[in-house]
C-alpha cells in the first residue's frame, strides 16, 4: 500500500498533539503532586482538597489526546480504510494540531504552578479551596481556547 | 426568600435559671450568642466578669481530653475504620449523659492511660538495652567475664577500640617504649578494631599517652559481668520479652475495643457540655441576673421567644434592629432546589452585608452549564444515581449533602443534553439514537453560537443584578448609565451581525457610546477630565468581549466529553474479536468510561463554578460576608437526637 506524503503530515500533528501537552500535563500534576504531598504531610485530611488540585494540570494530556485521536479518526489511522491524503492536506492537518500541542504544553506548565500555590492556600486556609481553583482555572482557559480553535479547524477541513 | 433579615436578641434571665437556658438555646441552634464584651451597645456595662474557669468547665476539658487520649490510643492499636456507608449512631440527651457515669468506659479510659505508660516504659527499656547490645557486641570473641577485667596490684587493664589504620603504628610506638606491655585484638568490625590492652602500673604515662595519641575510645563496662556471650544472650531474652509484653498489651487493647462507641459518645457528650460552660464568658452577670446578646435570623425569633417563654416567666427577651456597628452574620434561605448551590456561593464567599443573594439567580445558570459541559445521558444518569444512593445511604451533612444534591441536580440536566445533542456513553448508541437537537462533532458552530449566547444572557443577568442594587440602593442614574448603556451598546454591537437589523442596530450602537463617553466621568471635577474617564471606559468592550469568548468552555468541554468517550468506545470495539478480547473490551469500557466521568465531571463542576465566579459575580458581588453560625449542637462521631419528651 502507498503511503502518502500527507498522511505523514497528518500522523506527525496527531502525534504533536498528543505528547506535548501530555509532557506538560505530566510536569503540572507532578509539580501540584509535590506540594500536595508536602501539605499531607502535616495534615493528612487535606487529601481530597490536594487532589482536586493536582488533577486541574491534567486536563491539557487528556485535550492533546483527544485532538490527535480526531485526526487519527479522519485520516482513518483507526477505524480502518487510509484516506488518501494530498501533502497540502496533510500540512494543514499538522498546522491544526499546533494551537493544542503548544498552548497545551506551556498553559499545564503553568497551570501546575498555580495548582501548587493553590495548594499553598489549602495549607494554610482550607476553606478558601474555591479561590485557588479559580486561580488554577483562569491558567486553562487558553488550553480550552486551544483546543477549541484545534477542533474548530479540524472540522472546517472537510475531511 | 434569599437573605432573611437578622434581628438582635438582648436577653435577660435570672442567674439561677441560667444553665436550663443556655441547655435550651444549645437545642434550638438558633441564636448565634455574642461576646457582651465585644458587643458595641454594652460599652457602657463596665462591670463584666471576666470569667473565671468554673469547676464543671475543668471536668469537661478534662475527660474530653482523656477520651480524646483513648480514642487515638485505640486507633493506633486497631484503626478505627468507619463503613464507607456507614451512619452514625444517634443518642438522646439522656442517654449521652448516662454514659458520662458509665463504670466500665471510665475504667477503660483509666486503664488505656496506664497501658500507654507502661508501653513508653517498655519503649525506654527496649532502647537502653539496644544501646548495651551495641556496646557489648563487638567483645563475643572474648571469653572472659566482664568483672573479671580488672587491673591488678601492679598492672592496668584498657578496653576500647580505635581506628584499624591506627592499629599497627600504636603497637609499634608502644612496643618501642616498653616490653611490660601486653596488646590483644579482639576483633575487627568494620572501620574499627577491638583492643585489650595490660601495661605495668609503671607504665601509666606511656600508655596514656599512646591511647590518646591514637584516639581510644574507651569501652563503657559498667554493670556488665558476665563473659559477653552470655550478657548478649541475656540482652536478647529481655528483649524479646518485651516484645512479648507489647503484644500481650495489644491484645489486651483489643478486648476493650468494644467499648469504643461509649467512649465516642462520652467525647462528644463533653464537647457539647463544655461549649455551654464557654458561652458563660459571653454574658453579663450581676449578682442575681445575666444578660445575654445574640444575632437571630427573623424567621426565628418566634421559635426562640416561645420556647424560652414556655420554659419561665421570668426572663425579658428583646429583638431590635441591627446597628451598623454590628458584625452582622449572613443568613440564606432559599427554596430547596436552590438551596444546594448555595454551596457554590459559598467556596467563593458569602454575601456580605450589602450584596443580594446572588444563588436564586445563579442556580439555573450553573444548572444548564453543568449539564451542557458534561451532555451525556449516560454519564448524567449514572451522577445522579451514584449521588442519590450517598445522599441515602451517607446521611452527610453540611456542605457534603449541599454537594451530593448539587450532583443529583447537574446529572439531570446532564441527562437532558446528552438526549439534545444524542450521547449515550459516548456514541455507544448513536446508531441508535438519534440526537433530539444536534450532535455537536458534526455541526460545532451552532454550539458555539449557544455558547455564547447563553454568555450573553449570563452576563446580563449580572449586569441586571447591579442595575437592580444600583436602583435599590438609590442610584438610579448609576443604573442607567453604567448598566443599561452597556446592555444596549452590546445588543446593539450584536445585531450588527445580522442584515436586517444593521441600519438600526447602528445608530443605536453610535447613541450607546455617546452615552458613555458623556456620563462614564460623571464622577470627575473638570470638563477635560469627564470628557477623558468617558473616552477611556470605552476599553472595557474588550473585558465584555474576553467574557463572552470565555463561555467557548461549555463547547470545548461538551466535545471532550464526546470525544473521549468515543475514543474508549473505538478502543473497546477493536478489542472485541474474540472471547478474551470481549472481556477485555467490558473492562476498558468500564474502566474508561468510569474515569471520564470523573474526569469531566471534575472540569464541568470547575469550569461552570469559574463562569460564575469570574463572569457572573464580577458584575455585581462583592461577597466578604459571614455564614451566620448558631450556636448550637455539634457532635463528631454520633448523631444527636432530640429525645422523646420534649
Amino acid at each position: 500500500m502507498d503511503i502518502s506524503l500527507g498522511l505523514v503530515y497528518a500522523i506527525m500533528g496527531a502525534a504533536l498533539a498528543v505528547l506535548l501537552p501530555g509532557i506538560g500535563s505530566a510536569i503540572g500534576v507532578g509539580r501540584a503532586g509535590e506540594a500536595a504531598a508536602g501539605v499531607v504531610t502535616e495534615d493528612p485530611n487535606k487529601f481530597g482538597q490536594t487532589l482536586l488540585l493536582q488533577a486541574l494540570p491534567g486536563t491539557q494530556g487528556i485535550y492533546g489526546l483527544l485532538t490527535g485521536f480526531l485526526i487519527m479518526m479522519k485520516t482513518g489511522i483507526i477505524g480502518g480504510g487510509l484516506v488518501d491524503i494530498t501533502p497540502h492536506m496533510g500540512l494543514m492537518i499538522l498546522g491544526t494540531a499546533l494551537p493544542i500541542a503548544a498552548v497545551g504544553l506551556l498553559s499545564a506548565i503553568a497551570q501546575g504552578k498555580a495548582a501548587a500555590a493553590g495548594i499553598g492556600i489549602v495549607a494554610k486556609r482550607p476553606e478558601e479551596l474555591a479561590k485557588g481553583i479559580v486561580y488554577a482555572v483562569m491558567v486553562e482557559t487558553y488550553a480550552v481556547l486551544a483546543l477549541l480553535a484545534s477542533i474548530l479547524m479540524l472540522f472546517g477541513l472537510g475531511i | 426568600m434569599a437573605k432573611v433579615e437578622i434581628k438582635k436578641l438582648s436577653l435577660i434571665g435570672l442567674k439561677s435559671e441560667e444553665d436550663e437556658i443556655i441547655k435550651a438555646l444549645h437545642k434550638l441552634g438558633s441564636v448565634e450568642i455574642i461576646d457582651v464584651k465585644s458587643d458595641p451597645e454594652s460599652e457602657s456595662l463596665t462591670k463584666v466578669e471576666s470569667n473565671v474557669l468554673t469547676e464543671d468547665y475543668q471536668k469537661y476539658s478534662t475527660l474530653i481530653s482523656k477520651s480524646d487520649f483513648t480514642l487515638s490510643f485505640m486507633d493506633r492499636v486497631s484503626p478505627y475504620k468507619k463503613g464507607l456507608f456507614e451512619e452514625k449512631a444517634s443518642y438522646t440527651e439522656n442517654e449521652m449523659k448516662d454514659m458520662l457515669d458509665d463504670s466500665e468506659a471510665a475504667l477503660v479510659m483509666d486503664k488505656c492511660k496506664s497501658l500507654d505508660d507502661e508501653l513508653s516504659r517498655l519503649k525506654n527499656e527496649e532502647v537502653k538495652l539496644t544501646n548495651t547490645l551495641q556496646t557489648v557486641e563487638p567483645w563475643e570473641p572474648m571469653d572472659i567475664r566482664f568483672d573479671a577485667l580488672k587491673g591488678t596490684a601492679s598492672s592496668n587493664l584498657y578496653l576500647g577500640s580505635m581506628q584499624k589504620v591506627y592499629y599497627q603504628d600504636f603497637i609499634d610506638s608502644l612496643k618501642q617504649e616498653s616490653d611490660r606491655i601486653y596488646i590483644e585484638k579482639i576483633n575487627e568490625v568494620k572501620e574499627l578494631v577491638y583492643v585489650l590492652v595490660m601495661a605495668h602500673k609503671d607504665d601509666d604515662g606511656i600508655v596514656d599517652e599512646a591511647l590518646k595519641n591514637y584516639s581510644f575510645a574507651k569501652a563503657d563496662t559498667a554493670g556488665l559481668k558476665n563473659t559477653p556471650k552470655e550478657e548478649i544472650s541475656d540482652i536478647q531474652e529481655k528483649l524479646s520479652q518485651i516484645n512479648q509484653k507489647r503484644e500481650e498489651i495489644n491484645q489486651e487493647v483489643l478486648t476493650m475495643i468494644d467499648t469504643r462507641p461509649k467512649i465516642q459518645i462520652i467525647n462528644d457528650y463533653a464537647k457539647v457540655l463544655l461549649d455551654r460552660e464557654e458561652q458563660n464568658k459571653k454574658l453579663y452577670k450581676t449578682d442575681y441576673t445575666f444578660m445575654l446578646k445574640g444575632f437571630v435570623p427573623v424567621t426565628f425569633t418566634d421559635k426562640v421567644e416561645k420556647t424560652l417563654k414556655e420554659m419561665t416567666d421570668t426572663i425579658s427577651i428583646e429583638f431590635t434592629d441591627v446597628t451598623e456597628e454590628d458584625d452582622v452574620p449572613t443568613y440564606l434561605e432559599n427554596k430547596k432546589l436552590v438551596e444546594p448551590f448555595e454551596m457554590v456561593t459559598n467556596l467563593y464567599s458569602p454575601p456580605s452585608r450589602e450584596d443580594l443573594d446572588p444563588n436564586p439567580t445563579m442556580a439555573p445558570f450553573f444548572f444548564v452549564f453543568f449539564g451542557l459541559m458534561l451532555s451525556d445521558a449516560g454519564y448524567g444518569l449514572v451522577i445522579t444515581l451514584g449521588a442519590l444512593f450517598l445522599l441515602k445511604k451517607m446521611k452527610p451533612q453540611g456542605m457534603m449533602k449541599q454537594l451530593m444534591q448539587l450532583m443529583v441536580l447537574g446529572g439531570i440536566s446532564t441527562i437532558f443534553w446528552g438526549v439534545m445533542f444524542g450521547g449515550y456513553f459516548g456514541d455507544l448508541l448513536s446508531n441508535y439514537i438519534k440526537p433530539i437537537w444536534l450532535n455537536p462533532i458534526d455541526d460545532p458552530m451552532t454550539l458555539l453560537i449557544f455558547s455564547f449566547v447563553c454568555g450573553f444572557i449570563h452576563i446580563f443577568a449580572g449586569l441586571g443584578l447591579k442595575a437592580y442594587r444600583n436602583i435599590k440602593e438609590g442610584n438610579v442614574f448609576a443604573a442607567v448609565f453604567d448598566q443599561g448603556f452597556w446592555v444596549i451598546l452590546i445588543l446593539s454591537l450584536v445585531c450588527l451581525a445580522l442584515p436586517a437589523a444593521r441600519p438600526i442596530a447602528k445608530w443605536v450602537a453610535i447613541a450607546a457610546v455617546i452615552g458613555l463617553v458623556l456620563t462614564q466621568g460623571r464622577e470627575k471635577a473638570k470638563p477635560i477630565q469627564k470628557l477623558f474617564s468617558g473616552v477611556t471606559s470605552l476599553y472595557d468592550i474588550t473585558s465584555y468581549l474576553s467574557d463572552i469568548l470565555s463561555y467557548a468552555r461549555i463547547l470545548a468541554l461538551g466535545l471532550a466529553t464526546g470525544v473521549i468517550g468515543m475514543v474508549i468506545n473505538t478502543v473497546a470495539r477493536m478489542l472485541g474479536t474474540n472471547v478474551i478480547g470481549y472481556v477485555f473490551m467490558i473492562i476498558i469500557l468500564i474502566g474508561g468510561h468510569i474515569f471520564n466521568i470523573a474526569i469531566n465531571a471534575l472540569g464541568a463542576y470547575v469550569h461552570t463554578s469559574r463562569l460564575q465566579y469570574v463572569e457572573f459575580f464580577g458584575k455585581f458581588y462583592d461577597g466578604g460576608g459571614r455564614l451566620f453560625d448558631p450556636f448550637r449542637i455539634k457532635t463528631k462521631y454520633t448523631n444527636y437526637k432530640e429525645s422523646e419528651e420534649i
